[in-house]
């Protein structure tokens, strides 16, 4: 692989539930003890590259670390642990201006746009706080960013509150797009929408992928979405990677147990009637997150090793799996 | 795609704006307050044209006009519909003067205290943390004094006059203002769009001014409404007591404390009429701000 435009290297990110004062004098009175803090590791010892140009899924159950991962990498939030580098630059030291290379697409449009705020307005706010293209040039600019994302320019004089869902979200990918990104995170960005309108906002999503060279991160909890649009697909457990490949072969093929429950638990188009195998128990409290492999009380495989020590992260083949049991 | 999209801007009707309108004409009370309130901004700004007397020149009064009830006619011919003074002064005339004062103060003090309450409540909710509580903190001290008492020694100490009697209204009620923007900014914060925003790379100062403010305004309004009304009517309490605008510029508090030792002797009409104009002018702004929170709570809103 050429030079990685990103690279994530064991990244993590927890999130303290701070004792309220009450909670901690009560505490103090009764035990004499200061209450234990209760942390949740998000993201836990994350690493992955990402070539430019290439789509990677990421890919898990709600909770489970997706789109913390998606605001670390844009800056939204801080890692406490690893480090991000793009093009060989670590992100925190990175001036503002280099990182508008990163953009987002948010799950909710509706929710990502300003209510208060004329559509065509907000696309163009920020190629003009930045200079992207030369005043005089906004205009065109702006012609050509909508007909790219097949919006009706009659549209950017509406607020966000008076176009369809479909539109409102190739309107959250322009704003995007207007800056001239090399690299979009998608947040799932077609969870909010209509299955009939989901597959349009995907097809333009590839189409401007392959127009533009874009790369992209594409959260998702629809398998074949990401089977479609990416190359390569990463599978998160309770803010662990436990598999990444080829996404093709991992989904084909999956060699973690986690990720072949989720393939089957994926509804597919068959004309037999089948049955709906969901995976057992619930996702464990990321609170208290169970010793061993985090999927271990799940796992029909398990062993007493998955049940003592957590399995790191090998090569199996080309992809990487963090397994003691491989499928 | 869209062929059938009329190549126009959106009617008024589906603005932002448009929708309030129409929502705030739906219910008659709210309609009843606006014109009330509108007749209350027009008497006011234009009382010198409207006043059958300047009631503060001294050479147009006639002390043989002097305790006249309501509906006489004075030595000129003329007639005093709301009766006169010990003076002789228009009572209906010291009364739209009279507006003039308690509007221009009422307003002035609630705008003021609106932009002072907007920074700092949205400092508080931006910036957070140390910042978010000291300033809160100073906010809750100043809720915990009774409005009257504050504004009372700040007079005392400040002495009398228009512009230190809106001081003290503006330091009264800036803090209100702090303290919803406060609330409402946080929720506001906390949404993807403002997220969005920061992806975008934009300036604090632009995600404040140009996103946070903007969506925090509308509830707001309905405060400044009510503000201006209880602005009012404290201004009149100042001025019933004694300590509030210069006899110079009469408010209708003071012509109702005027007119106060009066009732006794049966001139009911010095006191009453400003006394309804005010309560007027009152109800008309809680009205409109009451249907405005209505219309602009989405919970309350109809469909």
């Amino acid at each position: 692989m050429t030079a990685p435009l990103l690279s994530v290297r064991n990244l993590g990110r927890k999130f303290v539930q701070k004792p309220s004062a009450v909670a901690v004098a009560a505490s103090l009175l009764t035990t004499g003890k200061r209450p234990v803090q209760k942390a949740v590791r998000a993201v836990n010892d994350i690493s992955f590259d990402l070539g430019p140009g290439e789509a990677l899924g990421l890919v898990g159950e709600s909770g489970c670390g997706k789109s913390t991962v998606a605001r670390l990498i844009t800056g939204l939030i801080t890692p406490d642990q690893g480090a991000i580098t793009y093009k060989g630059e670590t992100l925190a030291a990175m001036a503002r201006k280099d990182r508008l290379k990163i953009q987002m697409v948010f799950q909710d449009p509706l929710g990502s746009l300003d209510p208060r705020m004329r559509l065509g307005d907000q696309i163009a706010e920020g190629v003009r706080v930045h200079n992207i293209v030369p005043a005089a040039e906004l205009k065109d600019y702006l012609a050509g960013i909508f007909a790219d994302c097949g919006i009706d320019p009659v549209l950017a004089q509406r607020y966000p509150h008076q176009v369809s869902g479909g539109q409102r979200q190739r309107f959250g990918i322009a704003r995007a797009l207007a800056m001239k990104p090399d690299l979009v995170i998608c947040d799932e960005p077609v969870a909010a929408l209509d299955v009939s309108i989901q597959a349009q906002v995907i097809n333009l999503l590839a189409r401007l992928r392959r127009e533009r060279g874009l790369s992209y991160i594409f959260i998702s909890h629809d398998l074949n979405v990401v089977r479609h649009l990416c190359d390569r697909v990463a599978v998160m457990y309770l803010g662990k990677l436990i598999e990444i490949g080829d996404a093709a072969e991992v989904l084909s093929d999956p060699r973690h147990p986690y990720t072949s429950a989720l393939g089957d638990a994926a509804p597919r188009v068959t004309l037999d009637a089948q049955e709906f195998r969901a995976i057992k128990g619930e996702i464990p409290s990321p609170l208290n997150p169970p010793k061993g492999c985090f999927f271990n009380p799940r796992c029909s495989l398990a062993t007493d090793l998955c049940r003592s020590e957590a399995p790191e992260l090998r090569d199996l083949g080309a992809r990487k799996v963090a397994c003691h049991t491989p499928l | 795609m869209s062929g059938n999209i009329p190549v126009t801007k959106p009617p008024f009707s589906q603005t932002p704006m448009g929708e309030l309108v129409s929502d705030f004409t739906a219910n008659p009370f709210a309609v009843l307050g606006f014109f009330g309130l509108l007749a209350v901004i027009i008497c006011a700004i234009f009382a010198p044209y409207i006043a059958p007397q300047n009631p503060y020149d001294l050479m147009t009064l006639d002390f043989m006009d002097g305790n006249l009830p309501p509906g006489s006619t004075g030595g000129m011919g003329q007639v005093f519909m709301l009766g006169t003074d010990d003076q002789g002064r228009d009572v209906w005339s010291s009364i739209l003067y009279g507006l003039r004062t308690s509007l221009a103060v009422g307003a002035a003090s609630a705008f003021i205290a609106f932009g002072i309450g907007c920074i700092v409540g949205l400092i508080a909710a931006y910036a957070g943390g140390l910042t978010d509580t000291l300033i809160m903190r100073l906010v809750e001290l100043q809720l915990s004094f009774p409005a009257i008492l504050i504004a009372m020694i700040l007079v005392a100490v400040l002495g009398q006059g228009t512009d230190k009697i809106i001081l003290a209204l503006v330091a009264v009620q800036w803090a209100y203002y702090a303290r919803t923007i406060r609330g409402l900014a946080l929720v506001e914060k906390g949404r993807e769009y403002i997220e969005a925003t920061h992806v975008l790379g934009f300036s604090h100062f632009r995600i404040v001014l140009r996103h946070l403010l903007p969506n925090c305004i509308p509830p707001l309004i309905v405060i400044v409404t009510m503000q201006v009304a209880s602005a009012i009517a404290l201004e009149a309490t100042l001025s019933f007591l004694g300590i509030g605008l210069p006899l110079t510029e009469p408010s209708l508090g003071q012509q109702i404390a005027n007119g106060y030792g009066y009732m006794q002797a049966g001139r009911y009409w010095l006191s009453i009429f400003p006394g309804v104009a005010l309560l007027f002018t009152i109800v008309s702004l809680n009205l409109v701000g009451d249907h405005l929170r209505d219309i602009l709570n989405p919970k309350t809103r109809r469909q």
